[in-house]
């Protein structure tokens, strides 16, 4: 693209705008957490607080079992990437490198889980969960995702881009279909399985609806669906400035990750386009 | 013994996937089928065969129908302005300017945190008199709104907060296939003196149809299934003016108990989920362009 | 070796009984009001537990009132209900039709029959009783009160100390309190009523009429006193615009806080929160009257649930008499604004010093007396659903109140329908 200096001003200027809209909010929000909870009544904002507080953040940590929600979240999510690690490795490789009867009918089979959301699926899913007594479980939480079709459509894409050769010299030294995945498939597709995880367990940190479903108490309920229940029983106490404060404490550990991490985000969810 | 190991391997390990998939996957949507032919509710404890009876319940529901156009009209307001701005921006990202890691990052950010976030986050700016976007509202000389309580601006709200929260996540995707088109088509097309508008339209726009036509779907179908931003910020009101379909479906099921019923509703939807998918791939392979 | 894995095993089922003679109950509740009502159920739960240690209650907090329904339901379906909840009165219909709670009669008769339960304010036990039977305790109960702005009252030429007690006076007295600017456009509220039908079942019942039927299988939306009182109300917001449509529950009181409007109709739960944030003089007043002084009882007691074995059942009322005692419900009404169940609570110390500070607190108890049940009939939530639909929909003016409650009632019949036997 030529390098004019008009164009460039209307690009930073647009750009700048469309940072303005996504960024404000969050700067709104962080500003609020810190103020008393009276000051955010007026009908002129103020932007700054006039006396910065911590006690919103305190109140929250006295009126949810906040560290008992993040400890859950932990397990879930990690709970969640370690088993489909284990299961969308085997599934890619068959689907990568096998032939077999029925492959592409599997194959479609495995499609259906990208276009029905287990929000879809919730009422069965509910019933099945309660029947194996697993309601109010970490586990009910993780079981509708143990399977991942996306994952298993990103690590197909990587398996497939290892030269047959590689294959058939390993056979040729002895090395099994098992040993041939686990020491040289796997290791070679490691920038899949990077993206893969970070785009899971951004999506089962941040999870609402299903975990709402299948929990009743804090055995096993999640940050995300904490913060939901904290904003739905503020019958007319209007805390605005505590609500605030616990979005920020929600959204601390994955923003700051991110801010830190930033290519490493944007380049696992850039992959997720292409698997499709 | 060997061969009988050959042939069960492909087998063996699509096992552990299939055996969740089926169970969670699978299983469920069938058996939503054959619910939805059953009576379940308080007035009727025990399950009771009925036919089509929940479907014709439906039919003559005007809040199904409400629902159903609820659903259709936040789609249609969704994908096309998300898919607009994310193609927009990530031209502007894809210009090699200094600065484009902060605003990509900046942009981007909104699919790092949980919807319930964005949900508590507008919910705020929303609220009316003192709310950030009433403030601007009055600068500009509207009247104070209650945005999430107006029964015909509250659907566009949550179309906001829907916009604002995927743009960034579609712009990256976007991103990447403009990174796929070679430079050399770029240049050419200049050589021969086409505008960057023409650039756009004659290659750009073309070699990109593949990345946008699957954002299009995955935003059409995810906009089919919305929930956490109805549940939290509007319950489906004022008078069920924003009820989606997923918050329709767990009313009935979780809230008024009547399990057949919910079970015919989400077995249109996901009737309606496969009818899209079916029409998308047609349309795949007519209009779309490789390289 | 053997007679010491004997004896190491006999050692420790000796330790562990101590452990396993006390009874475990799961205690199910809501919190319709934030963070502090948590610490205080939870507060109590460890008080009992001082009282009575080998009773262990494990308090479980479901979320709102809807979502706790849907929790308990959801343990029942999974066949392990808890063994105590505490649940609107109108749900009482519910979990009778899913045969989930056992009467309490036996453990009242124990404990001294009707003098015990004469201590209870009557209007809260009437909404609880069914079928010659008392089904639960009254524990978290309200009435909706009249909220008003001393200083706009001033403002407006009124007098601060005389809230409109008619209709009409309310009516007169919104439409001068509703200030506007230049261009037209409202900046302050004369009145506020979210969209609520526990607060139109007020109006109705000022206006003489009925709700539904005390065997919960019919209702009586299509009959002319409610029209009337759902037409003042529309007439409210829409003919002398008076007041804003579509106010949430939480949203209306935040208005009535930052001093956005005048009047506000809402439960006496929010005391607490308007005494802590309001910066001018505020007071409160019973609802107005028209045909009659009414109001409608709101609110939550403890049902017992039917799968708990006698001994859990036992703890379990245990904990119900601890709670809804004269001394917890005073403390319960001073952190919560939920008026307490016990007409003996008012008498105590700790009562008469908050009362002194805070008199509004005593208008929703002085409105007691003209308490009258919520709407409930079979297939209550869904019910509700189509009430308040219809009424957000008679707002809107998408139908006349004729029309939408003749419809609405038509369309609840269809839901009783199946219950009619």
């Amino acid at each position: 693209m030529r390098d004019r200096p008009l164009s460039r001003l209307v690009v930073h200027g647009l750009l700048a705008f469309a940072t303005l809209v996504t960024v404000l909010p969050l700067v709104w929000i962080i500003l609020t957490a810190f103020k008393e909870r009276s000051e955010v009544f007026g009908l002129v904002p103020q932007w700054l607080p006039a006396h910065p507080t911590f006690k919103n953040f305190l109140g929250v940590l006295d009126a949810m079992p906040f560290w008992r929600y993040y400890w859950n979240t932990l397990v879930v999510a990690f709970g969640i990437l370690a088993i489909q690690l284990v299961t969308i490795t085997l599934a890619a490789y068959a689907f990568a490198r096998m032939e077999f009867w029925g492959r592409d009918v599997l194959f479609i089979l495995l499609l259906v889980q990208l276009m029905i959301a287990p929000q879809s699926t919730v009422i069965q899913n509910y019933l099945t969960v309660t029947s194996l007594g697993l309601l109010d479980t970490k586990l009910a939480i993780m079981a509708p995702y143990l399977a991942s079709a996306f994952g298993t459509f990103l690590l197909r894409q990587s398996f497939k881009g290892i030269p047959k050769e590689m294959e058939e010299a390993a056979a040729l030294d002895g090395c099994g279909s098992f040993r041939f995945l686990m020491h040289v498939a796997v290791p070679l597709a490691l920038p899949g399985y990077l993206a893969f995880g970070l785009v899971s367990l951004t999506y089962h940190w941040n999870e609402f609806f299903w975990p709402m479903v299948v929990t009743e108490s804090t055995r096993a309920r999640t940050l995300t669906l904490g913060l939901g229940i904290f904003a739905q029983t503020t019958e007319g106490s209007a805390d605005w400035t505590m609500l605030m404060a616990a979005t920020l404490m929600v959204i601390a550990l994955p923003l700051g990750l991110f801010l830190i991490f930033q290519r490493r985000f944007i380049n696992s969810f850039m992959q997720s386009g292409l698997g499709g | 013994m060997r061969r009988a190991l050959t042939v069960a391997r492909p087998y063996l390990y699509l096992f552990p996937t299939f055996f969740f998939l089926f169970i969670f996957t699978h299983y469920p949507i069938l058996k939503t089928f054959q619910m939805s032919l059953y009576k379940w509710n308080l007035a009727t404890p025990k399950m009771e065969f009925v036919g089509l009876a929940n479907y014709a319940q439906a039919w003559g529901a005007p809040v199904f129908w409400q629902v159903l156009g609820n659903n259709v009209l936040f789609a249609l307001g969704t994908v096309p302005l998300t898919l607009v701005l994310a193609l927009g921006l990530s031209l502007l990202i894809n210009q090699r300017i200094r600065g484009m890691a902060c605003y990509r990052a900046a942009l981007f950010y909104p699919t790092m945190i949980p919807m319930a976030a964005a949900a508590m986050i507008w919910l705020w700016i929303l609220t009316p008199n003192y709310g950030l976007m009433n403030y601007y509202g009055r600068f500009l000389g509207l009247p104070d709104i209650h945005w999430l309580g107006h029964s015909r601006l509250a659907l566009w709200a949550l179309v906001l907060v829907g916009v604002w929260k995927r743009v960034g996540y579609y712009m990256v995707i976007f991103l990447a296939g403009l990174q796929v088109i070679p430079e050399y088509l770029h240049e050419a097309a200049v050589i021969e003196g086409a505008s960057p508008w023409q650039r756009f339209w004659l290659v750009t726009f073309p070699l990109l149809s593949p990345t946008t036509f699957f954002v299009a779907i995955m935003a059409v179908i995810d906009s089919f299934q919305a929930i956490d931003q109805v549940y939290l910020m509007t319950g489906g009101g004022p008078g069920n003016a924003t009820n989606l379909f997923i918050f329709y479906i767990y009313q009935n099921a979780f809230r008024f108990f009547d399990m057949g019923y919910a079970s015919a509703v989400s077995a249109i939807l996901f009737l309606i989920l496969l009818g899209l998918t079916v029409l998308a791939f047609r349309m795949l392979h007519r209009r779309v362009h490789y390289a | 070796m053997r007679r010491h894995a004997w004896v190491l095993v006999a050692l420790f089922v000796l330790a562990v009984a101590p452990a396993w003679a006390a009874t475990e109950i799961k205690l199910y509740y809501p919190v319709h009001l934030t963070g502090p009502l948590v610490k205080e159920v939870e507060a109590i739960v460890a008080d009992f537990h001082k009282a009575n240690p080998n009773i262990n209650v494990e308090p479980v907090w479901g979320g709102n009132y809807a979502e706790n329904m849907q929790k308990t339901v959801a343990a029942l379906q999974a066949g392990s209900p808890p063994d105590l909840a505490v649940h609107l009165a109108v749900d009482l219909v519910t979990l009778r039709d899913m045969d989930a709670v056992v009467p309490l009669d036996e453990f009242v008769q124990r404990e001294g029959g009707d003098k015990y339960l004469a201590d209870f304010f009557p209007a809260f036990l009437s909404d609880l009783r069914s079928e010659g039977k008392i089904w639960a305790i009254p524990f978290q109960r309200s009435t909706p009160i009249l909220y008003y702005n001393k200083d706009l009252f001033r403002k407006a030429g009124l007098d601060p100390n005389k809230p409109p007690t008619t209709w009409e006076e309310l009516q007169a007295v919104a439409q001068k309190a509703t200030l506007k600017n230049a261009q037209g456009q409202v900046t302050s509220w004369g009145l506020t009523i979210p969209d609520d039908i526990w607060l139109a079942m007020c109006f109705i019942y000022q206006n003489g009429g009925r709700v539904s039927s005390a065997d919960f299988k019919k209702a009586y939306l299509g009959e002319k006193p409610t029209i009337e009182a759902v037409q003042f109300w529309t007439d409210l917001a829409n003919k002398y615009k008076v007041m804003p449509r579509h106010r949430t529950f939480p949203i209306s009181v935040q208005d009535f806080a930052a001093g956005n409007t005048a009047m506000l109709i809402h439960s006496t739960g929010n005391l607490r929160f308007v005494s802590d944030s309001a910066k001018f003089e505020w007071g409160t007043a019973f609802l107005p009257t028209h045909k009659k002084q009414a109001v409608a009882i709101g609110g939550a007691g403890f049902y017992i649930f039917k799968k708990a074995s006698k001994e859990k059942q036992e703890a379990a009322w245990q904990f119900i008499k601890f709670a809804t005692s004269p001394e917890i419900q005073a403390r319960w009404n001073i952190g919560s604004g939920y008026i307490a169940t016990r007409k003996s609570s008012f008498e105590l110390p700790i009562m008469k010093e908050y009362t002194a500070k805070l008199p509004q607190a005593l208008v929703a108890r002085d409105q007691i007396p003209y308490a009258l049940p919520e709407m409930s009939t079979h297939d209550n939530w869904k019910m509700r659903n189509i009430f308040v639909t219809t009424f957000q929909e008679i707002l809107d003016e998408k139908y006349t109140p004729e029309e939408g409650m003749k419809k609405a009632q038509a369309e609840i019949e269809k839901v009783l329908a199946p219950f009619q036997k």
